[in-house]
């Protein structure tokens, strides 16, 4: 036995004699950074959560294979001004005919990549507080700026799709807002805050922003309006207010941006939507969304395979307003499809394109409707400028026929800017499809959608609530 | 080789000459015919000096003081006769056993007999002639216990395996593949030629796997190569031709007449077309089937030399492979080559294996449901529009506009892949002199392989003009892209082995190893799209260069796909008293850069023990004259398929407004640790009748610990919902049976049967933080209970008959409802086939033998999103499945199909189908030249085949065949849908040649 002791002893020893060194089991990563080091890592995290912005979910639509392009073509897809044409594969479809389950993965990419953004910025608010002082102080503030913005932005659009109605007092539920990101903790489990609460949050973190702006300056080298300086924090503002039916902060945030971005001609109108322009564009451009040589935002709803066409009431509207609304970059009419239909369509984001998220435009039409409601008379004069910057016929209404004017224009002027669903789901909530049915030479089949259907608010989507059952879901789902 | 061999027997006879000796004469035959055995070693028992037969079966040996004589050679029972008169006859018996008596467990080689663990072997002579490229498809159904998918007849197309069961649910469940003693990358196989491979040996349980601890948590498949014998040189000639066509899908669309009747009748006429229109249509009928597939061709060519002498042995070959795929265009042509040595000197020995592989591939996207690939809209094209227009250009078409021409997608357009790989190992082997019976091993290997694809899209082509309307302007202009992906593993093992026997009559035996080894991986890739391919090129010559107005603008990426490191100390022990109780440990501590550094080590063990009953003196069971228990336990862990940096959180590139950005896209976990399976398994093996009945039942039961997770996070918590936990287990509980049976075994005629089968019995036992249900891919969930990869839908319950709208169950199994509703989702079948077997009948008649192989598999489900795409209301304007004739039209119509206006509602059982099948997976009749034709015409042997590959196939599922794979879902471990553009099986029939000389 002794022997074989001193074979064990040998061999034990033998084999460490090859051992290889345990350092060899430290690797890194060659292509990902596992913390942000240094301030430019932060301002490269800062156009990471603007790039959040990109994804098909969002603003972009990247192929035909139906992510939601929430908060682009989406709620026009939804709205009664466009109809689901023949081609179409069907991707939006259940969308555009209301259907929707809890379990749609649609509505389930909206609800998530708003929160991804938010986490972005939530992860550089975090990291930014050692910046805020010394050399870097005022690039921080404006950092920090456009962070908050960015956070306020994307509650907002969330609550637009999740929360049941908008009123500034509603205690109805909105959304989780979200303002610190644990990546130790993923499974913290937030609940819904109401729609007020939300509301607070979102004009909280947006005069926190407007206050580091203050302090730090406004947004430099930004000529192509890529980024958030204050103006667009004001547009936020003004959105967020319009929704909120708060019509005199509406007038005051759209004249504080229209007073440093004004409403122009005809040709600022057309520039907007040239790609030629994009590096440049007309002061009408308050933020746009960088297409980076991949974004289309408007793909279906234009090229000679449009899932999605104008309807005829609005063709109509359109052809006797003229002006700017009829050049062949922003409306075709007649297209024939591989079918042999002919039908118009939308022309403002054909192929690769930038998103407009806000643009003098909508401001305008918010101040003139504000002023309408709120009985000041200079709502026609409002509607009268952009009827003369768009080259369409001035008029004198008042009363019910100026809102009514005002919204029409609304309709014409933003049409494919993703705004039709929302404007329904704030008024009348009701939607009647005259070209309906096959025959209709169209997909769209579902015909009337009227006030009671569960359809105007999406339902949380039903894996979140399995994973946070925090989460209440909306009325019937 | 010969002349060598001459000479060297002449050195021989030299040194040998200064001792008194005599010439011993004689010769060897075989003992079934009498015929003459060329290239047997014959020794003098006890002295250096050795000889090989001639032809004729003579030799002539040297002898000093030896009174017997051994004669050898593989394949045949080795025999020691006595000299006595200096002419000897030895009649050598052929060994039946051969390989099988050992176990090739990759880092050593032990006897079956004392063998504890559950090992299989794979008796590769018999397999290796089926037509098919990769090594890995041929091991469906040869065991129990590995579940082979064949996935697609894609040429090259690896096969999923899976051994006893998932045992992960988001790391690797794939087998670790070792070829003499050194890791290949399991996706490979069509790059290496399975024709050098001489064993191949599963290993299942614990105790056989623990060895290779943190790497074998999907069990093992060890291969080894052929190996050169000393005796006279042989040459080997193997060839085959043979063709292969498309079997009949199940998936029927319709044809012109039908789809128009039903346009019209059903679909409400969505064009709007007059008679005069519809009547000019009802004139063309294209068989879309006719001009995208064909008949492929396949051939195969092999060259082997092998032999050697006392020091040295070698083995060399080269290999040619070309198989056309049944969809036009697609292929793969490969060439291999191997050259195997061995040289012993005195204490040391010292070898070399080296392989190389060239192979060129045209493939196809499978497993999507892209409008590009081929496979998809060959399904949706419309019978009334032609392939070709009368001019012969690619038609295009008017219905469906997203449609792209398969034909001239295939033609003009797609990709083509090259690979390379390299695999080899050196090793050197001491024994030490100052010990006996001690032997240091070295043997390093390694394992390159680099993967280069290449795709076009031409100017003009419908593809081009697809991606300018449906992305940016200047893709009409073309593109082009290339990625390189090369991939380099290293192992170094070093061992040290003693082997003593101890006692009085050395009834103790005890083997000791400890080992140490290194693997590192490495992989860098790279790969960019250009555009504007205007010049007359096709290739990066056509390419215009980019500026900011005609933006072609190039687009490159590149990465790290491989960087890691796993360090091991283990050791092994076997202890066997009286060649009748066995006993085995192995321990095995292991490091790797994959987790968290805290958690970077771990230690795995097993221990088993066997007991030859038969063998005893109170055992008296005549009939059951073999008769073994076994049992083991113990644990393996898996680090593999989790990506390089799991446990940390990571900030990937992207780009905004020209600008880099860095956006968190995994949340790291520091306390990541190892997933680990433990294994206790209890086998019996028997033999009945004078071994005419060899059998096996072996039970296992294993829990996988800290299962790699992960978990669906809420929306709030960011980080790309990329985040991996260990959380969860998950067992797997089996029984496998095989059985030999000689039924008949004259000597004349034979007839043998081999079986196997295998349950696996999956079931989640928990999951995160107590849940009892967690989602799972988009149509599955795991819960508590369960098995792994169980679909989660609504229950489909048939069309209502008055309104046509399609009905559901409610959550309770009973309620019919006409509205689909989320919360009704229920928890159903799995996708993981729970029943698997093969069944071979061989029988043998003067040389002629006539093989008949089946396999089966059943107890899966398969959602069949193929079938949704042309079924869903919203495409009656494209290639429509044959099922909507049965539409509901009208109030009292009783039918399975609803109305073709409602919404088609995709998460219900309406698409979900049986996976059941049993198939003729091969066929083969072959016949070998009797010994005295072969000695007549001077070779060694000639055999002849005709063979069916895939003949038939019974299943029900709707599809081109029932084994569906993921080929490129996101992920590996669901099988679960058959997302489209699904690669038909092929059927094929060749014919052969193996010829030795």
């Amino acid at each position: 036995m002794k022997k074989l002791l001193k074979i064990y002893t040998i061999l034990f020893f033998g084999t460490l004699l090859f051992s290889a060194c345990s350092k060899e089991l430290n690797t890194t990563p060659d292509t990902a950074l596992t913390e942000l080091k240094t301030f430019s890592d932060v301002k490269a995290a800062l156009l990471g959560a603007y790039d959040g912005f990109q994804s098909g979910s969002y603003y972009n639509n990247p192929s035909n294979s139906g992510t939601p392009s929430g908060w682009s073509a989406l709620p026009d897809l939804m709205g009664n001004d466009f109809v689901e044409t023949l081609e179409s594969l069907g991707n939006w479809n259940v969308m555009s005919e209301m259907i929707y389950a809890a379990d749609n993965s649609t509505v389930e990419g909206i609800f998530v990549q708003p929160y991804e953004i938010i986490s972005r910025a939530n992860n550089l608010l975090q990291s930014i507080g050692k910046y805020e002082s010394g050399d870097t102080e005022t690039e921080a503030k404006i950092v920090k700026a456009q962070a908050l913005a960015i956070r306020a932005h994307a509650h907002f659009d969330c609550m637009r799709y999740f929360a049941s109605e908008y009123n500034r007092t509603s205690t109805a539920a909105g959304i989780p807002y979200v303002t610190t990101f644990l990546p130790s903790a993923p499974f913290d489990l937030p609940a819904r805050k109401t729609v007020k609460e939300n509301y607070d949050l979102i004009f909280a973190d947006l005069d926190a922003a407007l206050v580091n702006f203050r302090n730090g300056g406004n947004t430099k080298n930004n000529n192509s309006r890529n980024l958030i300086d204050s103006t667009v924090v004001h547009a936020i503002k003004a959105r967020v207010s319009y929704y909120a039916s708060q019509w005199n902060d509406v007038i005051t945030e759209t004249t504080l941006a229209l007073g440093t971005r004004p409403l122009g001609g005809q040709a600022a109108y057309i520039d907007a939507f040239a790609t030629a322009t994009e590096s440049a564009p007309s002061s009408e451009v308050y933020w746009a969304i960088p297409s980076e040589g991949t974004m289309a935002p408007g793909r279906a709803t234009n090229g000679s395979n449009a899932s999605y066409r104008v309807t005829a009431a609005l063709t109509a509207v359109i052809q006797s307003q003229g002006g700017a609304y009829i050049v062949s970059g922003i409306t075709r009419f007649n297209q024939v499809s591989s079918g042999g239909v002919a039908r118009t369509l939308n022309w403002k984001y054909p192929g690769v394109r930038s998103f407009k998220v806000f643009r003098a435009g909508e401001m305008i039409l918010m101040r003139a409707e504000a002023k309408q409601r709120t009985g000041d008379i200079t709502a026609l004069v409002d509607l009268n400028q952009l009827r003369t910057n768009r080259g369409v016929a001035t008029g004198t209404e008042t009363g019910t026929a100026l809102l009514s004017a005002i919204l029409l224009q609304r309709r014409v002027e933003l049409l494919g800017e993703g705004h039709r669903w929302f404007d329904l789901k704030r008024s009348t909530k009701s939607i009647v499809r005259l070209e309906c049915g096959t025959g209709g030479n169209s997909r769209a089949s579902n015909c009337t959608i009227d006030p009671s259907s569960r359809s105007w608010t999406f339902p949380i989507p039903f894996n979140d609530i399995k994973v946070n059952p925090n989460l209440s879901q909306n009325q019937g789902y | 080789m010969k002349q060598i061999t001459l000479i060297f027997l002449v050195l021989l006879g030299n040194t040998l000459i200064v001792f008194s000796q005599s010439t011993v004469r004689g010769k060897v035959t075989d003992s079934r015919d009498g015929m003459p055995l060329q290239g047997i070693t014959v020794k003098a028992k006890g002295e250096k000096g050795a000889a090989f037969t001639a032809k004729d079966g003579t030799f002539e040996l040297e002898v000093i003081k030896a009174k017997s004589i051994d004669a050898s050679s593989v394949g045949f029972i080795s025999q020691t006769v006595p000299i006595g008169d200096g002419n000897v006859v030895i009649k050598l018996e052929v060994d039946n056993q051969g390989l099988s008596e050992v176990v090739v467990t990759g880092y050593s080689t032990k006897s079956r007999r004392g063998n504890a663990g559950s090992v299989s072997t794979v008796s590769i002579d018999d397999i290796r002639t089926q037509p098919i490229a990769s090594f890995d498809q041929l091991l469906q159904g040869q065991a129990p216990g590995i579940n082979v998918k064949t996935g697609s007849g894609q040429p090259g197309r690896s096969a999923d395996i899976v051994i006893r069961g998932k045992g992960s649910v988001n790391g690797s469940n794939s087998p670790l593949f070792i070829v003499d003693g050194v890791e290949v990358r399991g996706g490979d196989f069509s790059t290496m030629n399975q024709g050098d491979f001489e064993s191949v040996t599963i290993l299942k349980d614990a105790a056989s796997t623990a060895i290779y601890g943190s790497r074998a948590g999907g069990g093992v498949i060890v291969v080894t190569t052929k190996k050169g014998k000393a005796g006279v040189t042989k040459y080997s000639y193997d060839m085959q031709i043979g063709q292969s066509r498309l079997p009949e899908n199940k998936l029927k669309v319709m044809n012109t007449q039908e789809k128009l009747d039903f346009e019209m009748n059903i679909a409400g006429n969505p064009w709007g077309w007059s008679p005069a229109e519809v009547a000019e249509r009802r004139a063309i009928n294209e068989n879309w089937n006719d001009v995208v597939f064909r008949k492929g061709n396949m051939q195969s060519h092999q060259l082997s030399a092998s032999g050697g002498n006392d020091k040295t042995t070698f083995y060399t070959s080269l290999g040619f492979f070309n198989e056309e795929g049944v969809l036009i265009e697609t292929g793969l042509k490969r060439y291999t080559g191997r050259l195997n040595l061995t040289h012993t000197e005195k204490r040391v020995k010292i070898g070399v294996n080296l392989s190389g592989g060239w192979s060129t591939f045209r493939g196809t996207g499978e497993g999507n449901q892209s409008v590009g690939a081929p496979l998809n809209t060959v399904l949706w094209a419309l019978p009334y529009e032609k392939a070709f227009n009368d001019d012969g250009s690619y038609g295009t078409s008017l219905q469906f506009p997203f449609w792209i021409n398969p034909v001239e997608e295939l033609k003009e357009n797609g990709d083509k892949n090259w690979q390379l790989k390299g695999t080899g190992n050196v090793y050197l082997e001491y024994n030490l002199p100052f010990v006996k019976n001690l032997k240091y091993k070295i043997n390093a290997g390694g394992d390159y392989s680099q993967f280069e694809n290449f795709g076009i899209t031409n100017v003009g082509t419908q593809g081009a003009e697809q991606s300018g309307d449906l992305t940016a302007e200047f893709l009409r202009e073309g593109s082009l892209s290339r990625s390189l992906d090369r991939r380099f593993r290293y192992t170094i093992t070093n061992s040290l082995t003693h082997t003593a026997f101890l006692g009085k009559s050395e009834n103790h035996s005890l083997t000791s190893s400890l080992y140490t080894e290194f693997v590192k991986n490495q992989g860098r890739s790279f790969n960019y799209t250009g555009y504007g391919l205007l010049l007359p090129f096709r290739n990066e010559a056509g390419l215009v260069s980019g500026t900011a107005d005609n933006g072609y603008i190039p687009v490159v990426g590149g990465g790290f796909p491989e960087n890691s490191t796993l360090l091991s100390y283990f050791g092994n022990v076997d202890y066997a008293f009286k060649k009748r109780y066995f006993l085995s440990m192995t321990g095995r501590s292991d490091g790797s850069s994959r987790l968290s550094p805290k958690n970077k080590w771990t230690q795995y063990g097993s221990v088993g023990a066997a007991w030859i009953i038969s063998d005893e003196n109170f055992y008296n069971l005549t009939a059951v004259n073999f008769l073994k228990l076994k049992a083991s336990y113990g644990s393996v862990g898996n680090q593999t398929g989790i990506g390089e940096f799991p446990y940390l959180q990571q900030y990937g590139r992207g780009t905004f407004a020209g600008q880099g950005t860095l956006q968190v896209n995994r949340l790291g976990n520091p306390d990541l640790t190892w997933e680990k399976r433990s294994t206790t398994n209890i086998g019996l093996e028997f033999e009945l009748l004078k071994s005419r009945i060899r059998g096996s039942v072996e039970v296992y039961n294993s829990l996988t610990k800290g299962l790699f997770f992960s978990p669906r996070l809420p929306a709030t918590a960011g980080g790309n919902n990329n985040f991996l936990s260990n959380a969860g287990n998950m067992e797997n509980r089996g029984i496998e049976l095989s059985l030999n049976v000689k039924i008949i075994n004259a000597p004349s005629f034979k007839w043998t049967i081999d079986a196997n089968y295998a349950y696996n019995k999956n079931k989640i036992k928990s999951l995160p933080d107590n849940q009892t249900l967690q989602l799972y891919k988009s149509f599955q969930a795991l819960q508590v209970g369960k098995p792994f990869n169980s679909f989660y839908l609504v229950q489909f319950a048939g069309v209502n008959p008055q309104l046509g709208n399609s009905q559901y169950f409610k959550a309770d199994g009973k309620t019919i409802t006409d509205e689909y509703d989320a919360n009704d989702l229920v928890v159903l079948g799995t996708s993981d086939a729970p029943h698997n077997g093969g069944l071979t009948n061989t029988f043998n008649f003067k040389g002629f033998e006539l093989s008949t192989f089946f396999v089966f598999s059943t107890g899966n489900y398969v959602y069949n999103n193929a079938r949704y795409n042309v079924e869903f209301y919203q495409y009656t304007t494209s290639g429509f499945s044959r099922n909507a004739l049965n539409a509901w039209t009208t109030p009292g119509q009783i039918t399975d199909f609803p109305d073709i206006n409602e919404a088609t509602q995709g998460s219900t059982t309406r698409f979900l189908e049986k996976g059941d099948f049993w198939r003729l997976r091969n066929i083969m009749l072959s016949y070998s030249l009797p010994r005295n034709v072969l000695a007549k015409l001077k070779i060694q042997n000639m055999r002849l085949f005709i063979q069916g590959q895939n003949l038939y196939t019974n299943f029900k599922f709707q599809g081109w065949d029932p084994e569906v794979s993921s080929v490129s879902d996101a992920d590996v471990n669901s099988s679960a849908s058959v997302s489209g553009a699904q690669y038909p099986a092929l059927k094929s029939v060749n014919m052969g040649l193996n010829l030795t000389f």
